[in-house]
């Protein structure tokens, strides 16, 4: 019979404490968002909703067409943006970490430049709407943000630690620059390129200010402003129904459509995350060690 | 030789830079297409609304199209600043107009007014009390969307439940009789909840204290419609002679401080109150709820309480009226609804178009109502767009008087971003004109008229400094920011009462702190300014 040592069990009795503090205010946010309103109101949050309700949920699809439309901008804003931001940001990168290339000291110090004075948003802004003419539209999603000097320089750290031999050898084997790239330096900056990805990835899942400030067509909503105004629409609703002394305005969910969004916004992040804290914790940690 | 030369290349040179400075007037022959910033969110069928809409202003207003979008109030002055062209907006009580009229946002309207718009000038001397309210230094600079709402009242709202446990004859004797809140008032109220303790049945699930203090201990104060609201300044309503002070340091404030730091440490406050929020109030299940509402109700029927009812007929809440009815005022804020516009921003294209159109959509004539309920409602049912594009968003009902009244698909009081179509009145232009929706106006048009016109000006008592809207903005935003910063820091730790027996402490510190960020000098500022004011008028 295998001995149970008792550190082992004191170590997963506090890492289960742990999980439960962690867990429950998540599980108590969905079932909160599960909840009738006047409950929460009368008898406060609890970990069991007294009177199981789907209202808020129903709220939120009710133009579901909208909500698919903001889910499927958000998707791709999420996904190509970091991806395009892989591109440019690692190509960047790649050419200050070669010592080969002779303007690479000034090029960095630019770079740097760029990350200690922003230009703001008012200028950014009147560079993107007047002179780019990203206003309102779906490339404003896709742009903005593309090239960012830490983004390049965590690449350029990373890819400075691969070891010379293997790409003199891939040069020696004929290989030309973008093939070293794409062959060597990338499939050995997995974790960088993960984490760098996925960054982006929740950056633009949880995204509302592009659309605040640059877009006014719905259609190009992401989902984040989407559901602000869904919350925005339901307390105005309740307010006009206070103010004029009408019946049932206490009914239109308030707390739980606000978990409710919670939950629909940020479901498909803790599913993924799983799955991609791995890459997270490696990418983090890539670059922070010096030989 | 060589001098003349030189001078007439000057002279050329001169001439050539003025060239393009003469102002056109605009006779509304050149194709021209307003933007128009709503500022209500984008509605579902927005595109065939406004294509029909363009259809029939083109037989109004020939070659002028509108085109109409929403902008989120955050992002205005990122607009502003970034001079995106916008030819009219709407601005009011979610922006802060005041400060948006000393940036510089807005356009002065006189002229355009003059030249352009005689349905508006006819508006502005019918209703010139609403119109002072966006006017500074004798300059217009937007046209009020006028609704209805001209009383501000304080009321308290419990449980009908718990109603006999309430002393409300002596709360509503008390209020009545004395236009500030004394400290009986906090008294019969204290009564009131250890009457519920007594019987065991106090809960205080979803109470909070901010609304009480805003509404029911601030009575008898008008505060100064300005950017200057961060020091929460004020002055006493009725006073001959008023002085504008911090409404956080006056004694009405202090006394509330004490109760509810009384309230907090008896556990009549939730100790999280600090952390929790305010929305899930409702009238019929917490213990109290308060607020000062902007009221289109008429007073004169309303006197001391109104009934909140359940759906079968039962009074669910009861709503306590706290006004002194002899002691009514109207100041620079009570007016209503004046803080909802329309401006001609800066960066319009087309400033003189922008005021031909507001012009015809306050002409009151049938063909300009039908387009402001396009506007408002989308298409009605027995209209030829109905046919045309298979859907309708409001169906007309006549009255036997010969009113009209809309019913909107989907909505009762108002639309939502989830409504077919429809856009609140008071977010497009003036709310008389159009057919309006059933409860919020229904058989109240003539009267709302009366009302603002000839009840408000002549029985309220006006304010010594009635309309009074200093401008300090643009000179002490310093010392403004910091207010705001040591006001937001400590009067929500002492209107909660979260410091418990340290209350007086934490006020001494708060004065301290309120000192320390200049609110002497804003003081000293703002009161010459009212007496400059008082002379002036």
């Amino acid at each position: 019979m295998k001995k149970i040592k008792f550190p082992r069990v004191m170590l997963h009795t506090v890492f289960i404490i742990l999980c439960v503090i962690f867990i429950i205010p998540m599980f108590i946010a969905v079932m909160i968002s599960f909840s009738t309103e006047s409950d929460i109101i009368t008898y406060g949050y609890s970990i069991i909703p007294r009177n199981f309700s789907l209202e808020a949920y129903k709220i939120i699809i009710q133009d579901s067409a909208s909500l698919l439309k903001a889910y499927g901008i958000t998707i791709l804003s999420a996904t190509v943006s970091p991806f395009l931001s892989l591109i440019f940001n690692g190509t960047i990168a790649y050419s200050i970490s070669r010592p080969e290339f002779k303007a690479r000291k000034i090029v960095t110090i630019y770079i740097l430049i760029t990350m200690l004075f922003g230009g703001g948003l008012i200028p950014s802004y009147i560079l993107n709407t007047q002179v780019y003419g990203l206003g309102n539209t779906i490339w404003v999603h896709l742009i903005l943000g593309l090239v960012s000097g830490s983004n390049i320089i965590l690449f350029r750290v990373s890819f400075s630690q691969i070891p010379k031999s293997l790409i003199e050898s891939a040069d020696i084997d004929g290989a030309n620059q973008a093939q070293i790239l794409l062959h060597i330096i990338i499939p050995m900056s997995k974790p960088i390129v993960s984490m760098i990805f996925f960054t982006g990835f929740i950056g633009g899942w949880n995204s509302y200010a592009t659309s605040m400030y640059y877009i006014s067509d719905k259609n190009l909503y992401q989902l984040q402003y989407y559901l602000k105004n869904v919350i925005s629409n339901s307390e105005f609703i309740r307010q006009s129904f206070a103010e004029f002394g009408l019946k049932g305005g206490e009914d239109i969910p308030f707390q739980t459509l606000k978990f409710a969004i919670c939950v629909a916004s940020s479901l498909p992040i803790l599913m993924m995350f799983p799955y991609i804290q791995k890459f997270f914790s490696k990418g983090i940690a890539a670059g922070s060690l010096k030989e | 030789m060589k001098k003349v030369i030189c001078i007439l290349i000057c002279i050329l040179f001169t001439v050539g830079i003025f060239s393009g400075c003469e102002k056109k007037k605009d006779d509304g022959s050149a194709q021209v297409t307003l933007r128009w910033m709503t500022g209500w969110a984008e509605q579902k069928d927005r595109e065939i609304v406004q294509e029909y809409f363009n259809e029939k202003l083109a037989k109004l207003l020939p070659n002028t199209k509108v085109e109409m979008f929403h902008l989120d109030d955050a992002a205005f002055a990122l607009k502003m600043a970034a001079k995106e062209k916008i030819d009219i907006t709407w601005t009011g009580y979610s922006h802060d107009f005041p400060t948006e009229i000393s940036n510089g946002y807005f356009l002065e309207l006189n002229d355009l007014i003059d030249e352009y718009a005689p349905a508006v000038k006819e508006e502005w001397e019918s209703y010139s009390d609403a119109y002072a309210s966006a006017t500074v230094d004798g300059n217009l600079y937007a046209l009020p969307i006028q609704q209805p709402i001209v009383h501000q009242t304080s009321f308290f709202q419990i449980p009908a439940k718990y109603n006999e446990y309430l002393d409300s004859d002596a709360l509503l004797a008390e209020c009545h009789n004395n236009y500030k809140t004394t400290e009986k008032v906090w008294q019969i109220i204290d009564e009131y909840f250890h009457n519920l303790i007594n019987a065991g049945i106090f809960d205080n699930t979803g109470f909070y204290t901010s609304k009480i203090f805003s509404s029911i201990a601030t009575r008898g104060y008008d505060f100064v419609e300005s950017s200057e609201s961060g020091g929460w300044l004020c002055y006493d309503a009725h006073a001959e002679n008023p002085e504008i002070v911090s409404f956080c340091t006056t004694e009405e404030a202090k006394t509330f401080y004490k109760y509810a730091a009384k309230w907090y440490k008896e556990g009549i406050i939730p100790l999280d109150i600090l952390t929790g929020s305010e929305t899930t109030a409702s009238g019929a299940s917490t213990v109290a709820i308060s607020s000062k509402s902007e009221s289109w109700y008429n007073v004169d029927e309303e006197r001391g309480v109104r009934y909140e009812y359940d759906e079968n007929g039962e009074i669910k809440s009861y709503i306590y009226l706290l006004d002194d009815y002899d002691n009514l005022f109207t100041g620079s804020t009570i007016i209503g609804s004046m803080r909802t516009y329309n401006a001609i921003p800066f960066t319009a294209e087309n400033p003189e178009r922008a005021m031909m159109f507001l012009n015809l959509l306050r002409s009151n004539t049938e063909e300009s109502n039908e387009l402001v309920n396009i506007l408002c409602y989308g298409f009605e049912e027995s209209s030829d767009a109905a046919q045309k594009y298979g859907t309708y968003h409001y169906t007309l009902e006549e009255k036997e008087d010969g009113d009209h009244v809309a019913h909107g698909k989907g909505y009762v009081i108002q639309p939502d971003a989830s409504s077919d179509y429809g856009m609140p009145h008071w977010k497009l232009t003036n709310a008389f004109l159009p057919y309006r929706t059933p409860n919020i106006l229904d058989g109240q048009k003539e009267w709302a008229k009366d009302y603002l016109t000839n009840v408000v000006p002549n029985e309220l008592y006006k304010t010594k400094l009635y309309h009074f809207t200093p401008n300090l903005a643009e000179d002490y935003s310093f010392e403004l920011a910091q207010l705001s910063q040591v006001t937001g820091e400590y009067l929500e730790l002492l209107y909660d009462g979260a410091m418990g027996d340290k209350w007086e402490d934490t006020y001494a510190e708060f004065e301290g702190k309120l000192k320390a960020a200049g609110i002497e000098n804003i003081l000293t500022v703002v009161n010459e300014k009212a007496q400059e004011y008082m002379k002036e008028n």
